[in-house]
């Protein structure tokens, strides 16, 4: 080190010392044998030195090593920030994959769940299917829509609706529709009490439909053909209002 | 290795140590809340790089530049406002108690009133025991500074207590 030169001079030994009061070096000890003063320098640092090492030897708090080494060993791979985000990216992952799969899976069409009621209902009501192409009274539909508080906002959006009927559905009063696109018909069910977070996708024996959030409910469309789906989906979304 | 020879070579990595490494802790930030926090997360991060530690023997250094960067990361999440050491009641060591352990006290006060480049390589060297070389490898700057910090560390703590080591001036 340059802190000490071989005639080391009392500035070089008090830096070296100062600096390291452990050091052996013979040319050290040789300045410090020949000089009074600079012996009591090292005294000094050393009495300094047991002082601090005194002062720095703080109380460990109780229980430390036990607290502390356990609890890192059971956390194995995980630390308490990352834990707190894994859970909420799980959460969140969670959330996602039952949407997709609720949206996807053959168990959207379980027994009690709205996509299977949906598509029981398109089956089970075959009349509607059947109603031909002449549209119903305007007087009817807007009866039809007002028992299933829904508001009808272009009519002209919604384009021609051949059947209208209010039917009974998980427990509520719900329009039930028929409408007309380029594509061939489309059921439709307005439902306002069924509140959904994401979309979901029907597709059973032939028919195909999605149920789409719509304000604080949804709207269920079943048809044939996908486009028909697509074509009708586009204008029922301006055409009414469903729940708030 | 498995689950019980991991915990077993943990243990009696750390056991040793921790003591050391709480009151390296509390001298960098002045908290005891905090310094624990800080050893926890250090012995959790060390468990889970257990594999990367070849050497035992160096299971020191490598504790001690995890603390390190835990402490930094920990001063990065939030500031915490710190206790004065002032404030902090230490027990009185055993032994000669009596002047000792005020001398303790004034020392501490004055350790805590040095700025962090000049305190923690003088707790490094006299609390753990590092040498200048180490204590280098550990602060990342160069032996040269090392000394220059240590000694200067000396002199400030000297005048803070009031006890000049002896100035060459008045040898004459």
């Amino acid at each position: 080190m340059s802190m000490v030169a071989d005639a080391t001079g009392c500035i070089e030994f008090r830096q070296a010392i100062g600096a390291d009061p452990h050091r052996r070096d013979p040319a050290l000890l040789r300045h410090r044998i020949g000089c009074r003063s600079c012996n009591q320098y090292a005294l000094g640092v050393e009495q300094l030195d047991r002082a601090l090492a005194v002062a720095l030897a703080v109380p460990v708090p109780e229980g430390l090593a036990h607290r502390v080494v356990l609890r890192a060993m059971s956390a194995q791979r995980w630390s308490r920030p990352a834990i707190a985000t894994a859970a909420a990216v799980a959460l969140v992952a969670l959330g996602a994959v039952l949407g997709v799969l609720w949206s996807r899976s053959p168990a959207a069409y379980g027994p009690m769940s709205l996509g299977a009621e949906v598509m029981a209902h398109a089956h089970h009501e075959p009349s509607s299917w059947q109603a031909g192409l002449e549209s119903v009274k305007a007087k009817r539909l807007s009866g039809v829509l007002e028992r299933g508080e829904i508001a009808l906002l272009d009519a002209a959006q919604l384009g021609p609706v051949t059947y209208a009927r209010t039917c009974r559905f998980r427990g509520y009063d719900v329009p039930h529709l028929m409408v007309q696109s380029v594509a061939g018909p489309a059921m439709v069910l307005l439902l306002p009490h069924e509140r959904l977070t994401t979309e979901l996708g029907l597709d059973e024996d032939g028919l195909r439909g999605v149920i789409v959030p719509v304000g604080t409910g949804s709207i269920a469309i079943v048809a044939a053909d996908q486009a028909a789906v697509a074509a009708v989906r586009q204008r029922l979304i301006t055409a009414v209002r469903v729940g708030i | 290795m498995t689950m019980s020879a991991r915990h077993h070579r943990f243990e009696a990595l750390v056991g040793a140590l921790l003591p050391d490494l709480y009151r390296y802790a509390y001298w960098l930030c002045r908290n005891r809340a905090l310094a624990e926090d800080v050893v926890q997360e250090t012995l959790l991060r060390a468990w889970r790089s257990l594999e990367s530690l070849r050497d035992e023997k160096a299971a020191k250094g490598w504790l001690i530049t995890i603390l390190r960067r835990e402490h930094a990361r920990s001063f990065e999440r939030f500031q915490p406002e710190l206790v004065d050491v002032d404030e902090v009641v230490l027990p009185a060591e055993s032994g000669d108690a009596g002047e000792r352990a005020v001398d303790a006290a004034v020392l501490r006060r004055a350790m805590a009133g040095l700025e962090p480049e000049f305190r923690e390589p003088l707790v490094l060297q006299v609390l753990m025991g590092f040498s200048v070389e180490e204590i280098a490898g550990v602060m990342e700057i160069n032996p040269a500074t090392v000394l220059t910090r240590l000694f200067r560390a000396r002199e400030k703590l000297s005048v803070a207590l009031d006890r000049p080591l002896q100035s060459l001036e008045s040898e004459a």
